[in-house]
């Protein structure tokens, strides 16, 4: 295993330690760079893409109800509320620990890197049918996150 | 525990997905250690992705320089990437294969810009010179790098004796299975420099899974090839194949050393 990927993987685990996480970005920045951004984009997208295809197929769902059973309503440390219809569902978070964490150590692009970059592959591994818009992040300062999935 | 120090699992070398997903798997469930090298910047993106599957597979940055001239803006792309990289190769000069020429005058200054980044950071190099082993090794002594891999040499003996001094090593594999395909000359020069390689600076490769596509053989994965290697090599020296075994993975061993970007490398090996 690279340790490019070894970091990305202590960087994710990180956010509930953001004094920590902070050291690890700082390592990250020294140790790779800008150039290696873009590839951590691609890899950590790949990684879900293929982690919630597994998962999909290890629990034999593929519903828009499923995913955000899983993604959602299993999700115990975020405040958002949902809004849903048969064939879509709109999500309004307003508090995400993860953006906090990014936040309070003022290295939001890293947020949006390592985290947020993940929302739409979580989608097209788990149903590739199921599409995903987001116009807002909290990560990005806004005042919320407006997760909207539907059915084509 | 078979360390396999040049692998390819990148297309066009590794044709398809299904070939490489087994091939990972292998790797993977045989704990062969492996150093994926990449020919292209697209090629190690490639790499570095396979290198989330499995903990024994290392991603090598490094740019053929059959492609050379794709990189004359790219320059400063390369200098980045080779500052975040574990190891550099495949890289080197090679007039003699290159199917377009036109890389020619761009393979120094390319090779030049990998040799700056590893003797800044002392960076393992895999090096891949046909033709110009001599050109290649007077580079590498004049940027005073220290950790080297000579891959399936094809210089001359007498070069060796130099390359030896400098304490470089050499891999040879995948060609010691071709020996009945190769005419004699050529059979009994890669026989004389199989065996001219000193002890502890023999490490194995494989290079390129064969393929119907490449070698007119069936596809093989690195489980299976490493025995039929090691015996033939074993055969070659005048030894047997778990000397040669023991004896390359101590030096793979010596030469990752301390390195505190292949300890990830350290970790895995036994």
């Amino acid at each position: 295993m690279s340790d490019l990927w070894e970091k990305i993987r202590a960087i994710r685990q990180s956010w509930r330690d953001p004094k920590r996480l902070n050291v690890l970005l700082d390592e990250w920045e020294r140790r790779f760079g800008d150039a290696y951004n873009q590839i951590a984009e691609e890899l950590v997208a790949e990684h879900t893409r293929s982690t919630w295809a597994k998962l999909s197929s290890q629990k034999e769902a593929t519903s828009l109800d499923a995913l955000i059973s899983i993604l959602w309503e299993e999700w115990t440390e975020g405040e958002f509320n949902i809004e849903r219809s048969e064939t879509e569902v709109q999500i309004f978070c307003t508090k995400c620990p993860i953006a906090d964490a990014y936040k309070s150590i003022n290295k939001e692009n890293y947020g949006i890197l390592f985290h947020c970059s993940e929302d739409p592959f979580i989608v097209k591994g788990f149903n590739p049918k199921i599409k995903f818009k987001r116009t807002k992040t909290l990560m990005n300062a806004d005042d919320c996150c407006d997760h909207y999935y539907y059915l084509e | 525990m078979y360390i396999n120090t040049h692998l390819h699992l990148d297309d066009p070398w590794l044709k398809g997905d299904q070939r490489r997903q087994e091939a990972i798997q292998d790797i993977d469930r045989n704990h062969i250690v492996t150093f994926a090298q990449s020919c292209s910047i697209e090629s190690y993106k490639k790499i570095l992705s396979y290198s989330t599957k499995s903990r024994f597979i290392f991603p090598s940055f490094g740019i053929l320089p059959w492609y050379a001239h794709e990189y004359i803006d790219r320059t400063e792309e390369v200098v980045d990437l080779c500052e975040g990289a574990m190891m550099l190769g495949e890289v080197g000069l090679d007039e003699r294969n290159a199917e377009d020429k036109a890389c020619i005058p761009h393979q120094r200054p390319l090779f030049k810009i990998f040799l700056e980044a590893a003797e800044n950071k002392n960076l393992l190099m895999n090096l891949h010179f046909r033709g110009t082993e001599e050109e290649g090794f007077n580079l590498l002594k004049s940027y005073n790098i220290k950790k080297a891999i000579f891959h399936s040499y094809s210089g001359s003996l007498e070069l060796m004796d130099q390359i030896t001094d400098q304490g470089y090593f050499y891999s040879v594999g995948l060609s010691s299975l071709f020996l009945n395909r190769m005419k004699n000359v050529r059979r009994d020069l890669f026989v004389e420099k199989v065996k001219n390689i000193p002890d502890d600076l023999l490490v194995l490769e494989i290079d390129e899974l064969p393929t119907i596509e490449w070698f007119k053989m069936d596809f093989e994965v690195s489980s299976t090839l490493f025995p039929k290697i090691i015996k033939v090599i074993a055969e070659i020296r005048n030894s047997t194949p778990e000397e040669i075994e023991s004896q390359c993975h101590k030096n793979v061993t010596k030469l990752i050393g301390k390195d505190p970007r292949l300890k990830n490398i350290t970790k895995v090996l036994k």
